[in-house]
């Protein structure tokens, strides 16, 4: 496998009523092959696709042998602390929750 | 702290201090505040209408050759198709196709006279209205590959994991490689 081609996943990018999700296609990637990590305002994805094991004569070959690498700076609003992901399918979708506002706290008056 | 792993398909990522999950170190204990911002106001719609891109489908074929030179232009103008991966073993041919975020039921695989047929429709998960960058390309797809060899039509398999399909179309008996003895001709014989 040669990891040095790194390959851009396409990503969508969704604005939702709590914050923001994406949307990334990481075909081949099961979930031991896929690092994310957070940190310095930067979400980092990386991802290593399993690799069919063929003994075969390779006809054609439309897919790039490589390593998905992708980084997304993050609005400071993005709570990272609540930042969930979920693999499925080959689609990674990680929802980006912003940070809830402080509650408006009621005042009683004695 | 460190990446957890629930039960099910969701995976937790928190901040951890070390281990496999890289952070901006905290100073005074506190976790340092993200000032970067994300960089939305410039990252346009590649299509203003609704964001998405339909996949240009190639319809006929005439065998690999044409094939690979359709999906040549097609990768000069830009069209994304979904990409296949063919190979050859002794016993069958097995085919490869990168469709991230379908359904089993999505995606129609059928084959008739020597022609594999890989087709379907992927149809956006969310409200399209909610997108503000799409690079991700949904639509009907099809394509065709024309298998050279006679295969056993009844054995075809097709699977679908973490977003490849994988079709395995095993060779008819007659065109599976055969070792053919060489022997000296008997007297009298040719």
């Amino acid at each position: 496998m040669n990891t040095q081609i790194l390959l851009r996943p396409s990503g969508n990018f969704y604005r939702t009523d709590k914050g923001y999700m994406l949307e990334l296609e990481l075909p081949g990637v099961s979930r031991e092959g896929l690092e994310l990590e957070l940190g310095k305002g930067r979400l980092i994805v990386r991802a290593r696709r399993t690799l069919p094991q063929n003994s075969g004569r390779e006809v054609f070959r439309e897919t790039v042998p490589g390593m998905f690498h992708r980084e997304f700076r993050l609005d400071p609003a993005i709570d990272g602390d609540r930042i969930t992901a979920d693999l499925r399918d080959g689609v990674l979708s990680v929802a980006l929750p912003k940070r809830e506002t402080a509650q408006l706290r009621r005042i009683e008056v004695g | 702290m460190g990446v957890w792993l629930r039960g099910g398909a969701w995976i937790g990522i928190r901040l951890a201090e070390g281990g496999s999950c890289q952070t901006a170190p905290a100073k005074g204990g506190g976790r340092k505040p993200i000032t970067e911002e994300m960089q939305m106001n410039r990252y346009s719609i590649l299509n203003p209408t609704l964001g998405v891109l339909p996949w240009n489908s190639l319809g006929s074929l005439a065998g690999f050759r044409e094939e690979m030179n359709r999906l040549l232009q097609g990768a000069v103008e830009g069209a994304r198709i979904p990409a296949l991966d063919f190979y050859e073993e002794d016993e069958a041919f097995v085919l490869y196709c990168e469709l991230p975020g379908m359904g089993r039921e999505q995606i129609a695989v059928s084959f008739q006279e020597g022609i594999l047929s890989i087709s379907g429709e992927r149809k956006p998960l969310r409200n399209p209205s909610e997108l503000f960058r799409a690079e991700r390309q949904f639509g009907k797809f099809e394509r065709r590959v024309r298998v050279q060899s006679a295969v056993d039509p009844a054995r075809i398999l097709a699977t679908y994991v973490d977003g490849v399909l994988k079709v395995v179309l095993p060779k008819a008996e007659s065109s599976k490689p055969r070792q053919i003895p060489v022997s000296t001709p008997e007297a009298g014989q040719v």
